[in-house]
């Protein structure tokens, strides 16, 4: 039901929008990216970019990257979407932001805004939780809304914001939080507060973020005895960014989503993810240099205890921006998976891959 | 000849000095804003009307506003200010002139909370197409030849 009436909604959304384009003084932008990806793994271990990717791997791939942006008055509306063809396609954000003097409220598809993931130095970014589509759903969004506000003390602007979501009403994150999904959502439900912190004299920057997950999911896979599978987590995030001096510019960053799924086979989690990001800009270029490791501690009631994985990966990474919107990424990655052995077959202990980007803005 | 020779260098690195403190131009946009009704000859420059040479509406506390994150509410819509990108010479002067970080202000173009109006422009060429595009907006330059219908000088 909910769906049907965001279908309707969405639908009475773009005629407003198209009718503001056409009908009315209202100012309007628009960007696009089209480009494509080619990588090499080998092999595919975790993490990588090839690793378990939600469409089927291609090599080489396009991707497509759109966002608008209109202002009605104070009011702005903004819409983004992506494609690709080996993750299908999002729309990233479909919203109203009503805007004052001192803060503001959203409403509609918003990104969580937890995270600094989004970073255009890179293919595949260094912090697993913005790289695997597994993990990444901090980097996502759902449809709700957020309330905003900022201050400046002393030297420091300070933004802070609440937000609560209903992603079933969307209906585009059909996984069982960061698992594969096996059934149909019945309940889903988030909420979460992100801080940051700029210092405007200097650029250096903190973020805190901090979000809530309720969700179940009939257990489709039942043969006898159909279950549901009920997940509770929290997920946070905290992040520095500073100038060293120069060229350099360097960020440091800790992911967690801890939590418990509750099933036939009950278990709790623990993945942790710390990260290390330097960027040195030369010329018209810049070169990103990234080391990670990304743990997870699982822990069963039964057989087999606990389960422990550690996937540590290093990159590195150019881009180089040409005119006319044209640019260009080459990156080199390394992950390496001593995943304990659940039942006697190990998984590919090391991979390495290297991949090139050519896209065009416009 | 000895007593000659310090003030003979401070003479010949004070054009350099100079060269290096280089001085931009702000440009603000000249097209229609939201809700104004073009009327004859006479257009709205950043939110007001223009006639020859009458005054901008734009002042530059709007544009150390813009530029440090706060909202310019213009003719009824958000000012837009567009930068290069933090290390590029006109971004240096002109952050310097304003008496703000450029590093701080670029940080506040991405994956932020709110959705400050600051944009980034990769080349003087990107910059100045974008402001054409996205009314009202303010930017800068260090080598502007002259005002055409959709961008001038603010000041």
């Amino acid at each position: 039901m909910l769906r049907h009436v965001f279908s309707v909604l969405a639908a009475v959304a773009a005629m407003v929008v198209v009718y503001l384009l056409l009908c009315t003084n209202t100012t309007f932008a628009q960007s696009l990216t089209i480009g494509v990806d080619a990588w090499t793994p080998h092999p595919t271990a975790r993490y990588l970019p090839s690793y378990s990717t939600p469409q089927d791997w291609h090599n080489s791939h396009a991707f497509v990257k759109a966002d608008a942006r209109g202002a009605v008055g104070s009011v702005v509306l903004s819409a983004a979407a992506q494609w690709s063809q080996v993750d299908g396609a999002r729309i990233s954000r479909l919203d109203a932001d009503w805007r004052g003097q001192a803060g503001g409220v959203r409403v509609g598809i918003l990104p969580y805004r937890v995270s600094w993931c989004g970073s255009e130095r890179w293919i595949a970014e260094p912090d697993v939780f913005c790289r695997f589509a597994g993990l990444r759903e901090i980097s996502e969004g759902g449809a709700g809304v957020q309330a905003y506000s900022s201050a400046t003390l002393g030297d420091w602007l300070v933004d802070a914001m609440g937000g609560a979501y209903r992603p079933m009403v969307d209906g585009q994150d059909d996984k069982l939080g960061p698992y594969v999904p096996v059934g149909p959502t019945v309940d889903h439900k988030k909420h979460g507060i992100s801080i940051n912190a700029l210092n405007l004299a200097s650029g250096t920057q903190w973020r805190f973020g901090w979000l809530h997950t309720n969700q179940v999911q009939d257990d489709a896979s039942a043969s006898k005895t159909a279950y549901q599978r009920q997940l509770a987590y929290d997920t946070y995030y905290l992040a520095h960014e500073a100038q060293l001096g120069g060229c350099l510019a360097l960020r440091a960053s800790f992911a967690q989503y801890v939590g418990n799924q509750q099933n036939k086979s009950p278990y709790r989690f623990d993945g942790q993810s710390l990260t290390l990001d330097a960027a040195c800009r030369v010329g018209a270029g810049v070169w990103s240099v990234g080391a990670g490791q990304y743990t997870n501690v699982t822990r069963y009631q039964g057989l087999p205890g606990v389960q422990t994985l550690r996937v540590p990966s290093a990159q590195i990474a150019y881009r180089h921006d040409f005119a006319g919107g044209i640019y260009a990424i080459a990156q080199y990655m390394r992950t390496y998976d001593d995943y304990t052995l659940r039942s006697g077959v190990q998984t590919i202990r090391a991979g390495e891959a290297f991949g090139i980007r050519f896209a065009k803005e416009f | 000849m000895k007593r000659l020779l310090p003030l003979l260098l401070v003479l010949l690195t004070l054009p350099m000095g100079a060269m290096q403190a280089q001085a931009v131009t702000w440009l603000c946009t000249t097209a229609k804003a939201p809700r104004v009704a073009e009327t004859g000859n006479h257009w709205q420059l950043a939110g007001a009307e223009r006639e020859g040479n009458a005054s901008r509406s734009v002042a530059r506390s709007d544009i150390i506003q813009a530029y440090s994150g706060q909202p310019v509410l213009l003719g009824g819509t958000w000012l837009l200010a567009y930068m290069l990108p933090a290390d590029s010479a006109d971004t240096k002067a002109a952050f310097l002139e304003l008496g703000i970080s450029p590093v701080a202000a670029q940080a506040m173009t991405r994956n932020t909370l709110v959705d400050r109006g600051i944009r980034i422009a990769k080349t003087p060429e990107e910059l100045l197409d974008k402001l054409v595009k996205n009314p009202p907006a303010v930017g800068y330059t260090s080598f502007f030849l002259g005002a055409n219908k959709d961008v001038a000088a603010c000041f």
